[in-house]
């Protein structure tokens, strides 16, 4: 049954979701918002759960004293320091809202700025005419590049109208060809789902 | 010749660096050509009458601030210039928080008031699950309360606003996006199905992904980047940091390509090839 019940659950929801999309009596019928009311409800669940994973390993790790148990105890000295904090004074509150503001967001912009620094370097090792495929790569990726600043159009007129015909055909052509590949992905995984095929979602519980 | 292919990482670091500051200390002010899917956006809110719902997805994170603020500016000075009535909501937790700050002096620019010209329901848990829900039901997909925890119902803004598509008065989506959850999740649960037209404002590197569907009509137009705030800004007629940001963009894009070129003028004069 640890195998079964689960696997028996995804097909039902599964179907009830697949059935309301298609058929608009069974649509009527109201199953989507029931499951969309669970699935939050999951969310909210699955978040405690994650804390208390979180607990559990790091708490271990500080025990233990293993190597780097000190940024474990930070781990958990933010977590249940700030989670209690946004409780108390709400996510608006001053000192929740003055710290994401002047510690985390700075912080995440850098990080993100700091990308600027690396692409400039893997740009100029890894553009190299090595093959004619590398050279046509080299070559979009440079009017791509100088067409999506002003800079492109400021040396030639024309640069922004090629940058918008590789974007609006080539781009557009091998970009529907891999979306319409992902989703049929997604779709033949669903299926093995429901027909039971495919089973990692168990958690290793009867999975392949 | 061959060492050109050889420059060390901290040179180029240093040169990044510098080219960053020289567009901050000294502006070029290069003119912005405004692109068709920038303009076709703006077109499409400039045409809904006044008093209309525009339903904003606050689909992004800080990391992503210093492109899209810029976007999130210029698209509510125009929204609140037409007197369109704006709705921000964020499946992504912080979304919501980050654009508050930045609308609420642009409001208070406008005199317009909250909960009555716009409102924001703030994150919802539930991402996409929860999105479907406020296509039948807002007050149960906002859980009764707006960002700060107030009730809907205290809203004038709300009256008549039982869920997000037509019959509430909802004319048009915005999606402010970093990834996923994004505009795909609303192409695919509101826009098709509801019938609202969508666009989006994303990053520059999320342009060509979002493009088969501005070809297709899906997404009514995007604005991509720093660039196209820049555009927006100028179509609206408020040149703020997307204008100043594109100077940068401009150095920055010139230093990469001087760098691929002098790093393949060595490449192609060494003798290992």
């Amino acid at each position: 049954m640890r195998k079964e019940f689960p696997m028996l659950l995804t097909v039902v929801a599964a179907l009830a979701v697949i059935l309301s999309q298609f058929f608009f009596h069974i649509y009527n019928l109201g199953w989507l918002d029931v499951l969309d009311k669970w699935s939050n409800l999951m969310w909210a669940i699955a978040i405690g759960l994650g804390v208390i994973n979180l607990t559990l390993i790091h708490g271990k790790k500080i025990m233990r004293r293993a190597p780097g148990y000190y940024n474990s105890i930070v781990l958990l000295l933010v977590l249940y320091g700030y989670g209690i904090l946004g409780l108390i004074t709400t996510t608006e509150g001053f000192h929740h809202k003055w710290i994401f503001d002047n510690i985390f967001a700075p912080m995440d912009a850098t990080l993100y700025g700091i990308i600027a620094f690396f692409i400039t370097t893997a740009a100029y090792r890894a553009f190299k005419v090595r093959t004619w495929e590398a050279t046509v790569m080299l070559l979009a990726a440079m009017i791509i590049l100088l067409g999506s600043a002003p800079i492109g159009e400021a040396i030639w007129g024309y640069w922004g109208d090629v940058r918008s015909w590789i974007l609006n055909i080539p781009n557009t052509a091998g970009m529907r060809g891999i979306i319409l590949g992902i989703y049929l992905g997604g779709f033949a995984t669903a299926l093995r789902v429901m027909l039971g095929l495919e089973r990692a979602y168990l958690g290793g519980v009867g999975g392949r | 010749m061959q060492r050109l292919q050889a420059l060390g990482r901290r040179p180029i670091y240093a040169l990044v660096f510098v080219v960053g500051i020289v567009a901050f200390l000294f502006p070029l002010g290069l003119p912005v050509k405004i692109g068709s899917d920038v303009r076709t956006v703006y077109n499409a809110l400039d045409a809904l009458p006044a008093g209309s719902l525009v339903w904003v997805g606050a689909e992004y994170d800080v990391s992503s601030k210093p492109e899209l603020d810029p976007q999130v500016v210029a698209i509510f000075h125009h929204l609140f210039q037409k007197g369109l009535k704006p709705v921000v909501y964020g499946m992504w937790l912080r979304g919501p928080t980050i654009v508050q700050d930045i609308v609420a002096p642009i409001a208070e620019q406008y005199g317009k008031q909250y909960g009555v010209d716009w409102i924001n329901l703030g994150h919802k848990p539930g991402t996409t699950t929860n999105l479907r829900l406020m296509t039948s039901n807002i007050m149960e997909g906002a859980g009764g309360v707006d960002h700060f925890g107030k009730p809907l119902a205290d809203y004038s803004i709300m009256r008549g606003v039982n869920a997000l598509d037509k019959a509430s008065g909802f004319r048009h989506i915005i999606v402010v996006e970093t990834g996923s959850p994004g505009s795909r999740e609303y192409l695919g649960i509101v826009s098709a199905e509801k019938g609202i037209p969508m666009s989006v404002a994303t990053l520059t590197m999320s342009i060509p992904e979002n493009k088969p569907y501005v070809e297709s009509g899906q997404f009514t137009g995007q604005i991509g980047g720093l660039r196209g705030a820049a555009e927006y800004e100028i179509l609206v007629g408020k040149p703020g940091r997307g204008a100043s940001g594109t100077d940068a963009q401009s150095l920055a894009a010139l230093l990469v390509f001087f760098l691929v070129v002098i790093g393949n003028i060595g490449y192609l004069t060494s003798p290992r090839k």
